[in-house]
């Protein structure tokens, strides 16, 4: 119980030991055009989310998450695809000079070609996709690795059907690691905001942060922000309670 | 069913396994193995469930059970459920489960002991005319040990399956095999059925390699 307590209290402690580094830093500059305070930008979030021109803000919301999720999905399956056939081993040396360029191809430049190439509302998708993409294939390929080959060797000897195989072995003991990339709809999040912001996606977040950065409204700009890392928050929520619902774990 | 090693050579790189080996298990009889780490044994099991192709010769043997050193069970299935995993009867899972005295609990809240009766009877579920054994009664306590020995001499006649059992140690091979087999150097150098509940000369054959 006293474990439970610590662990709970804790990260609350943390949150309100930035906040209150956020209040004193917020005080220092003495400008609400630079940084203001936690209060005003509880203030802006709130009006945002609940005010009149709420709709707004829920519907440039719902399309980033949208665009977001979309990404991951795109990413993932295509990740997910590229590491089964990477067990074979050219195959995986085949793909390796693909993903190594993909990875290190810097985040700024994947978002100016895309925007050159795919109309505004699309360019985030496309550019969160060619970034998760490189990403999400090393961590599968991981999995696939460190999955238990003894299993394999028990279930050809005893001829168990491809069938049974899917259903019994592969697909729930890949399950903690595809639950696991669930973290990467943050970074989906984030790279599609950043994306929409210089694309000027309409009905968007990152378009709401681009005009809260040009009206100079700063704490309209960090109430934005606030509403993506929230976002963030939940989906660590769920991949931590996904993982907890497996009884085997 | 006979298990047939005929002429097989194996190489793992450079090292040379076995080249030219020989071996046959008879049909209905427990095959014990033994011999020094690395000799091969294992190499032998592999080839008998076709877990590995020898480089030359042939392995004739049918469908098998094995029953690994490591109990290889699927973390995400009880115990009932592994059984069930290799297509199984469920009663026949009931009355196994209860043989081997193993409560149906997933794999994370078993005992190694328990995992390594799982693994046994994972092996007798189905009956298969040939049973591979890799050390199944490694690290286990004497008192389990013999009890599980006990429950495999049941279960081997039960079936009369064509049993190869690797093992370590000597008293192992005089409680359950049949014949006593010692590998060296890729070949054999000790092979004697029973005799009045023992294999002469074994423990002097292994002390001198």
């Amino acid at each position: 119980m006293r474990r439970k307590l610590f662990n709970l209290l804790f990260p609350i402690g943390a949150v309100a030991a930035l906040v209150a580094i956020w209040a004193i830093a917020a005080a220092a500059a003495g400008d609400r055009l630079i940084l203001p305070s936690p209060a005003e930008t509880a203030a802006e979030f709130f009006r945002m989310i609940g005010g009149k021109t709420c709709g707004k803000f829920w519907a440039a919301f719902g399309m980033t998450l949208v665009r977001s999720l979309l990404a991951y999905v795109c990413a993932g399956a295509a990740a997910f695809g590229f590491a089964f056939l990477s067990r074979n081993e050219y195959v995986r040396r085949a793909l390796y000079p693909i993903f190594s360029v993909l990875r290190a191809v810097p985040t700024m430049a994947v978002i100016f070609l895309f925007l050159i190439w795919v109309r505004a509302r699309w360019s985030p998708v496309w550019v969160a996709v060619t970034v998760l993409l490189p990403t999400m294939y090393a961590a599968f390929n991981q999995a696939f690795d460190a999955f238990d080959a003894g299993l394999e060797e028990m279930s050809r000897v005893y001829r168990v059907p491809l069938r049974v195989r899917l259903q019994k072995m592969y697909v729930p003991l890949l399950l903690p690691p595809l639950i696991d990339s669930l973290s990467f709809l943050s970074l989906s999040i984030k790279l599609v905001v950043a994306a929409e912001a210089l694309a000027m996606t309409a009905t968007s977040l990152g378009a709401l942060l681009y005009n809260a950065n040009i009206t100079f409204e700063t704490a309209r700009l960090l109430a934005v922000s606030l509403a993506a890392v929230l976002a963030g928050f939940v989906i660590d929520g769920l991949t931590f309670t996904g993982k907890r619902l497996l009884p085997w774990i | 069913m006979d298990i047939k090693f005929e002429n097989i050579r194996k190489c793992y790189g450079e090292p040379v396994v076995y080249d030219g080996f020989s071996l046959i298990a008879e049909s209905g009889k427990v095959t014990a193995l033994l011999g020094r780490s690395g000799c091969g044994k294992t190499t032998l099991l592999n080839l008998a469930a076709g877990l590995v192709r020898p480089d030359a010769g042939t392995v004739t043997a049918g469908d098998c059970s094995y029953v690994f050193q490591t109990p290889r069970l699927l973390p995400n299935l009880k115990a009932r459920d592994n059984l069930l995993y290799v297509g199984a009867d469920p009663t026949r899972a009931d009355e196994l489960l209860r043989l081997v005295e193993v409560p149906n609990i997933y794999p994370k809240a078993m005992s190694g002991g328990m995992a390594q009766r799982i693994g046994l009877a994972r092996a007798f579920i189905a009956p298969q005319p040939i049973v591979l054994m890799d050390e199944p009664f490694k690290s286990l306590d004497i008192g389990l040990k013999y009890r599980l020995m006990d429950l495999s001499k049941r279960l081997i006649e039960e079936s009369g399956a064509t049993v190869l059992f690797v093992t370590h140690d000597p008293a192992e091979a005089e409680y359950l095999a049949d014949r006593a087999v010692v590998l060296e150097a890729g070949a054999i150098v000790y092979d004697r059925p029973r005799e009045n509940d023992a294999f002469p000369d074994l423990t002097a054959t292994l002390k001198r390699l």
